[in-house]
């Protein structure tokens, strides 16, 4: 579409009306599935997740196993705080897109605090390839709906890492997690939170 | 009898500016220059018009330490716009009035 304007924008004078309901039209659309993303959430996730995921690791190799899970109660803080954002910061620029993301992630979170708060016991070694596969699907999702590559082999690496995970000894599954968190959610994050400053610095 | 074009509107970045403001009621100007494509200096100028005519507030202000300039539809913008769609709407389909 962008190259639509290019062509134009110098052109002015020719402005017909058919060119001029072709463009209202193409804006409203772009408009209606416009979907930005600051990078922020993202990065806040990474970084809780990675601190959630190494502090099991730690407390796992030093044999605090009754309280291993303990960082994990972060997660459920982070998901409130999220909703919360959210709904300040983006209601008002709602579209079809940006509700089907909220909606792709809130059912993600859901199955994961399901499954690593309740399921645990029944899971066990698979808790955590699973929920790592849920994380790369939502991660998928997203970088469709913001259009960036950068998230979208964020999105294949945690999905490969979930179905590697499968095969890796249960004391070390935390610490992929937590490698994983830092390099494929939290730097991703980061490095979108700077392209997006970047773009507003204007 | 055609009506006029509101020539304000009838230019190809302030139309489009304006058509994305009214789906979104507010954006800013890093935005508007990645849909458009346009260059800052022409952004600034069609800007600068729409203002002047009151179909968008300007705030200029600071967004995580950065210059950042919102952009906000008035009432008197949307007004001239759907006035806009009639008038191309008369001109498409000129049998229909």
């Amino acid at each position: 579409m962008q190259h639509i304007y290019k062509r134009c924008i110098m052109e002015n004078q020719n402005l017909t009306p058919e060119k001029s309901f072709e463009i209202i039209n193409q804006v409203i659309n772009e408009a209606k599935t416009r979907f930005e993303e600051n990078g922020f959430i993202y990065a806040f996730w990474g970084l809780l997740g990675t601190v959630a995921a190494l502090g099991q690791f730690i407390l796992l190799k030093n044999g605090y196993y009754n309280i291993n899970y303990y960082p994990y109660f972060v997660m459920p803080l982070g998901a409130i705080y999220t909703g919360y954002y959210y709904y300040k910061k983006e209601r008002s620029r709602q579209n079809q897109i940006s509700r089907m993301v909220s909606f792709s992630w809130a059912a993600v979170v859901l199955n994961i605090f399901i499954i690593g708060f309740l399921l645990v016991g029944i899971l066990k070694q698979n808790t955590i390839p699973i929920i790592l596969i849920l994380v790369g699907i939502g991660t998928i999702v997203s970088a469709g709906a913001i259009k960036n590559k950068l998230t979208l082999y964020s999105g294949v690496v945690i999905n490969l890492a979930g179905l590697a995970c499968f095969g890796l000894k249960w004391i070390y599954q935390p610490l992929l997690l937590g490698i994983v968190f830092a390099v494929a959610i939290l730097i991703p994050g980061i490095i979108l939170m700077v392209q997006h400053k970047r773009r507003q610095n204007v | 009898m055609f009506k006029d074009l509101d020539p304000l509107l009838h230019s190809q970045l302030r139309l489009a500016i304006i058509s994305f403001l009214v789906s979104n009621g507010k954006s800013d100007f890093g935005e508007l220059k990645k849909l458009t494509s346009a260059t800052s200096g022409n952004i600034s100028v069609q800007l600068k018009k729409l203002e002047e005519a009151g179909y968008i507030i300007l705030r200029k202000g600071f967004l995580n330490n950065y210059q950042h300039t919102s952009v906000e539809i008035t009432k008197t913008g949307i007004n001239a716009f759907e006035k806009y769609v009639e008038a191309i709407k008369q001109y498409l389909h000129p049998g229909l009035e």
